[in-house]
């Protein structure tokens, strides 16, 4: 209990005076506080890991609905990411297929916008919850695209059981183009404001293959301690898996897939906090 | 060359048509306080949102805000309500929190056929005498239009004022809500909400007044009564003053619909056409 009392005095202190500071340069050299391997929490994030959506109808989504209702049992999960849930504007028929899904397993729902494509076509990640999110805050990564940033509750547990849990500072967003990830990087960029307004973020999102090393030289050229981690299995596809944290706060451990069928794969997701 | 200009023109037509772009910056928004989707006394609707559904249906709108909303709960089945109504509506749904009920929620709903980018949910003051906690929401959806098909943004506020207590207390909690999404945001918004309180009070000209609070709104809704034939207390602004036209504006007196319809909630819903200048 100390354990947890202290980290989490540090972490709030850390994250309040970075927050009210001027300086750029923001640095957690001095903390000595780590994630734990005694504290573990899991997220799950179902993709096909291409350009396409995971599905248009709601028969689409019934293998989402299968994983969660009986491979890692709904109760389970805090956080569930069905990436591209999109939604193709009509104005007599519209469909918002993944909301079936999220119904059946009574979980609350989230629309992690990313962008309008062509006029018509909403695209983004639904979120499947378990309490309902307050409020949400999306950072414009160039013109036309936007990370986004739900405060969500998180669910994890001590080594002896204990569950724990509290509000974390979520955000996700698809890295498509080389804009994209120019938005991001850099002394002015996405990183560097969601660096300053909650440096405990935890970021979970998918980038092009194409563009993983770019990527990863921009987030490195401004912040070393945020760690850029690519989930196993993932690598090679289209479109891969990242997590990014600040060290201090958050540690990527490691993930495991399970196949649904139909090019659609869901990679449940470790953290260390 | 005639036909490849006739086929262009076909394709543009097409695309035209069936792109949120042809509705331009008109948005059709409803303001219905629906008690919870529980039916009047003596007409228990057990929750069926499939009524309110059927209805909305014919009003065809781009943002609904719901008051009274109670979801999740165990007399619910511990069915989300707001979701089940997005799915049947297909729109994306906002809960809005206000407290904790049995092992669900009370408090507002928004509802949009447009992606929202940004949301906030807040609890709004609880002066002494209101009957329980009340909240606002508001979210800034990306509404495409020729111009911009990456989204023009907009802001929907709903919210739903205290009924118990006295006046003051719900112009203070106007002045709350209005402090909280309107004061020094240049986003085009529209304010929703079951005010309790007639036309002439301070707290509908909290909102149509240039104050601290924020810059003046518009109203865009009449004086036609919203619960029973009595009081006016369902209300429509729009903001900044000036920015948006006034298409159309209807209170749907549900009483005179046939069954179910006129019992499904004491207040009546109210729809309200506008666009952004």
């Amino acid at each position: 209990m100390k354990n947890i009392l202290y980290s989490f005095v540090v972490m709030a202190a850390a994250a309040t005076l970075l927050g009210c500071g001027k300086d750029k340069h923001l640095t957690l050299e001095d903390v000595s506080v780590w994630p734990s391997s005694d504290f573990v929490t899991k997220l799950h994030f179902v993709s096909r890991l291409t350009d396409a959506a995971t599905g248009s109808t709601e028969a689409d989504f019934a293998p989402v609905t299968g994983y969660f209702s009986s491979t890692v049992g709904a109760d389970n999960v805090w956080l569930g990411i069905i990436d591209r849930a999109d939604v193709t504007y009509n104005a007599a028929s519209q469909q918002n297929s993944a909301l079936k899904s999220a119904l059946d397993l009574k979980f609350w729902t989230y629309l992690a916008f990313n962008r309008i494509r062509n006029g018509s076509t909403f695209e983004g990640s639904a979120l499947f919850l378990r309490a309902p999110v307050t409020g949400s805050t999306a950072y414009a990564l160039g013109n036309d695209c936007f990370v986004a940033g739900p405060v969500l509750k998180m669910q994890g547990k001590k080594n002896d059981g204990t569950s724990i849990s509290f509000d974390i500072y979520f955000r996700t967003a698809r890295f498509e183009t080389q804009a994209n990830v120019d938005a991001f990087g850099g002394d002015n960029g996405i990183l560097f404001q969601m660096k300053r307004e909650r440096m405990n973020f935890l970021m979970v999102g998918t980038v092009k293959n194409t563009l993983v090393d770019p990527l990863r030289t921009a987030i490195d050229s401004h912040d070393r301690s945020f760690k850029f981690s690519i989930v196993e299995g993932t690598e090679n596809r289209d479109y891969a898996i990242f997590v990014l944290a600040e060290e201090h706060f958050w540690r990527y451990v490691g993930a495991t897939s399970t196949s649904l069928g139909g090019g659609l794969d869901a990679y449940e997701i470790s953290l260390n906090w | 060359m005639k036909t490849v200009i006739l086929k262009t023109a076909l394709a543009t037509a097409a695309i035209w048509l069936g792109s949120p772009c042809a509705e331009a910056q008109t948005l059709k928004v409803m303001e219905w306080n629906i008690l919870s989707f529980e039916g009047v006394t003596g007409h228990a609707n057990d929750f069926n949102v499939q009524p309110f559904v059927d209805f909305i249906r014919t009003q065809n709108p781009d943002v609904i805000c719901f008051n009274e909303l109670e979801t999740a709960t165990s007399r619910m089945n511990f069915v989300e309500k707001l979701t089940e109504a997005g799915r049947l509506l297909s729109m994306y749904p906002f809960f809005g929190f206000s407290y904790v009920k049995d092992v669900g929620y009370y408090g507002n709903g928004i509802l949009s056929k447009y992606p929202y980018v940004n949301t906030y949910s807040s609890l709004i003051v609880k002066p002494s005498g209101t009957a329980d906690q009340r909240s606002v929401e508001a979210v800034d959806i990306l509404v495409p239009t020729a111009a911009k098909p990456e989204g023009v943004k907009i802001r929907i506020v709903c919210t739903h004022l205290d009924h118990q207590g006295t006046a003051a207390n719900r112009r203070d909690q106007a002045r709350d809500v209005k402090n909280k999404t309107v004061k020094g945001s240049a986003i085009p918004t529209l304010i929703l909400g079951d005010l309790n309180q007639g036309t002439t009070s301070e707290t509908v000209s909290t909102f149509t007044a240039d104050n601290e609070y924020g810059g003046a709104c518009d109203r865009v809704c009449d004086n036609t009564t919203t619960y029973g034939n009595s009081s006016k207390l369902d209300y429509f602004f729009s903001y900044p003053a000036g920015a948006w036209t006034t298409v159309s504006y209807v209170v749907i007196k549900t009483t005179s619909l046939p069954t179910p319809l006129e019992h499904l909630s004491d207040h009546y819903p109210i729809m309200g056409e506008v666009t952004l200048n």
